[in-house]
């Protein structure tokens, strides 16, 4: 496909456990197993789930931050799983990202400028118009042109989020990978960060994953959605589609748990059995009210209607 | 109102320094008997000063006006000795970090058991059985090997629980609650609230909760307190609060959060940020970041206006 912008193929994350004084592996976490995931072109693609299910460690697979164990990662129809350092350079150039605290992702000893500088550098512009670039970067994120000269501590939790945006947007990047970026900001802040983004996404044509924990949020502005439960997929589906018509029962109970809006109480069952004692493949069978013998059988995303997966055996 | 549990009159404090910096700026509002007060505000409000204030534990530094009464003592003028009597067994807080509030060193018993000891609990029998009827209380799986768990050992989620258990152990008569679901998932959220409503309800205790989130103030208020820079702006039931709000910030607060609903428009925050402490404007807080500002609002504080028996609102605007 031409528009697809990003494309997951089978992304693997396994992390070893080791034991012992010679550091023997003993078993691994699968923090990231087997993700498919696609971006189109000036799309937010939003993947939700509850802390631990891997989220944070799918991004930075995605940035190549971390070396993934299995997979392959296109970028524009071109395989970025093998690059050499020297040629990530230029594909993490076009790929960046916004992490989720902006209090420690800025360097404190550097004046904004030069946290700017950096990248404008390495976007190749000439020497007497980075300065311009750079003001020209703060404005589109909505600061003034003088704060450039100022150092990260004397900004709020949402300004340095907008530094943060404007550092990733100094690259001409045409995706920009989100992690949690709202979650540490009061709500009234985080509407304006919000807005910024919309923004971005219209004025220069961007594309977004947008990692939160957020349905509110998700369900306000993401055009397609990836839940994930214990490193795995359990449903993808257009943001409508799944706030609609959810069919995976975790997908329920998130969706249940919004604060405000409830319809009914979600089932949140947490004891079935341990993990151990049930014989299925399915990471949520332990919480899931509806388990059964079915469970047993062999889990695949499943297409139940178009653009619309969902991995449970009982669907 | 009637019957007051807990009254807060004229609560102003400041931080001593080169210069005063006033925190808190004549806070009023009384607690009935079990019911649920929310304060809602922007960090940097004084949400969480104004629940320090209560039990005593403010830094050095700082200074309390005003008066605090609780059972016909003015908690303000307690000495510690008094005050420590009261903490815990009758007035008791739920901190936001769950993963701080327990000491990494001593074990989920350890610190149970130290609640009933520091009130002049000897038997040591039943010490066990009541912490686990804690355990039991708030619904942690497999209690008997949990006690004697570490913190590191559970979840957040858990933690939390742990944590509300405590505060609610000796049957007090007022909790409070300073963002106890900030750090979790929706999913842990929501069973945290229920659990806290449950309780609530159960041991007939007066709760205030404070949050940054009006959508969980629909789950677990009564009453609402708009807070800003230190002071009250807007103050009523939680239904008249959540769908007929008066004050321009309790309605860009309310515009702030996204839903569904609000796909394919942009969102209207509230312009700018919470001033520092230091730099307050004059007037009416909030004129700066007001949309709907006029000359009298930079000049003169607006005085309480009530718009309904028991709903009033600080605004020039509302008449």
């Amino acid at each position: 496909m031409k528009d697809t912008i990003l494309e997951l193929r089978g992304i693997k994350k396994y992390f070893p456990i080791q034991k012992g004084l010679l550091k023997r592996t003993v078993g691994y976490i699968k923090a990231v197993d087997h993700v498919d995931l696609f971006v189109k072109r000036n799309q937010i693609v939003g993947i939700v789930g509850e802390s631990g299910c891997g989220k944070s460690t799918l991004a930075r697979c995605i940035l190549r931050l971390y070396e993934i164990d299995d997979g392959k990662i296109f970028f524009n129809g071109k395989d970025v799983t093998t690059l050499t350092k020297k040629e990530l350079k230029s594909y993490r150039q076009k790929v960046q990202i916004v992490f989720q605290d902006p209090y420690s992702s800025l360097n404190p000893k550097l004046t904004i400028k030069s946290s700017l500088m950096d990248g404008v550098k390495q976007a190749n512009v000439e020497k007497p118009k980075r300065i311009e670039k750079i003001s020209e970067l703060l404005e589109l994120v909505g600061l003034p042109k003088d704060s450039m000269h100022k150092y990260p501590h004397q900004f709020s939790g949402g300004q340095r989020q907008r530094i943060c945006i404007a550092r990733a947007l100094s690259l001409n990047p045409e995706l920009i990978v989100c992690d949690e970026p709202v979650s540490a900001l009061d709500v009234s802040v985080q509407a304006q960060i919000i807005n910024l983004l919309m923004e971005l996404k219209e004025k220069i044509g961007l594309s977004l994953i947008f990692i939160t924990h957020d349905l509110n949020l998700v369900g306000y502005f993401c055009d397609y959605v990836y839940v994930m439960y214990m490193g795995k997929i359990v449903e993808c589906a257009p943001t409508l589609d799944i706030f609609k018509n959810p069919h995976h029962p975790y997908t329920r109970l998130l969706l249940d748990s919004i604060p405000g809006k409830r319809k009914q109480r979600p089932d949140s069952v947490f004891i079935n059995k341990q993990d151990s004692q049930l014989n299925t493949q399915c990471g949520f069978a332990p919480r899931c009210k509806y388990f059964s013998k079915k469970c047993e059988n062999n889990l695949d995303l499943r297409e139940i209607e178009k653009g619309h997966w969902v991995r449970c055996s009982l669907i | 109102m009637e019957n007051p549990i807990l009254t807060v009159q004229d609560l102003t404090v400041q931080i001593k320094n080169q210069q005063d910096i006033t925190i808190l700026n004549n806070i009023n509002f009384d607690l009935q008997k079990g019911e649920t007060l929310c304060i809602v505000g922007e960090s940097g409000c004084g949400k969480s000063f104004t629940a320090l204030s209560i039990m005593g534990l403010l830094p050095k530094k700082a200074k309390a006006y005003g008066k605090i009464m609780f059972k016909g003592k003015n908690l303000l003028q307690l000495s510690n000795e008094e005050l420590r009597d009261i903490r815990g067994k009758e007035i008791s807080m739920v901190f936001q970090d769950p993963l701080t509030s327990l000491n990494p060193l001593f074990s989920i018993y350890e610190q149970l058991s130290e609640i009933f000891i520091a009130h002049g609990f000897k038997n040591k029998k039943e010490l066990k059985t009541r912490c686990l009827k804690i355990l039991e209380d708030v619904k942690i799986p497999d209690p008997k090997t949990k006690l004697f768990s570490y913190p590191h050992e559970l979840s957040g989620g858990q933690r939390q629980r742990i944590l509300i258990g405590m505060a609610v152990a000796l049957e007090p008569d007022i909790i409070i609650a300073d963002e106890p679901t900030t750090a979790l998932d929706v999913t842990i959220q929501y069973e945290i609230l229920s659990l806290f409503n449950r309780l609530k309800r159960k041991k007939g205790l007066s709760a205030l909760y404070i949050t940054h989130d009006l959508s969980v103030v629909s789950e677990v208020g009564d009453r609402v307190i708009i807070m800003y820079a230190g002071t009250i702006l807007e103050q009523g039931p939680k239904e008249s609060i959540l769908n007929n709000p008066y004050h321009p910030y309790t309605k860009g607060l309310l515009n702030s959060i996204p839903s569904l609903e609000k796909r394919g428009s942009y969102l209207t925050p509230i312009p700018g940020f919470v001033p520092s402490a230091e730099n307050r404007p004059k007037g009416c807080p909030f004129h700066p970041r007001c949309l709907k500002k006029q000359a009298i609002c930079t000049k003169k504080v607006p005085d309480k206006t009530f718009v309904s028996d028991n709903h009033f609102v600080y605004c020039h605007l509302v008449k």
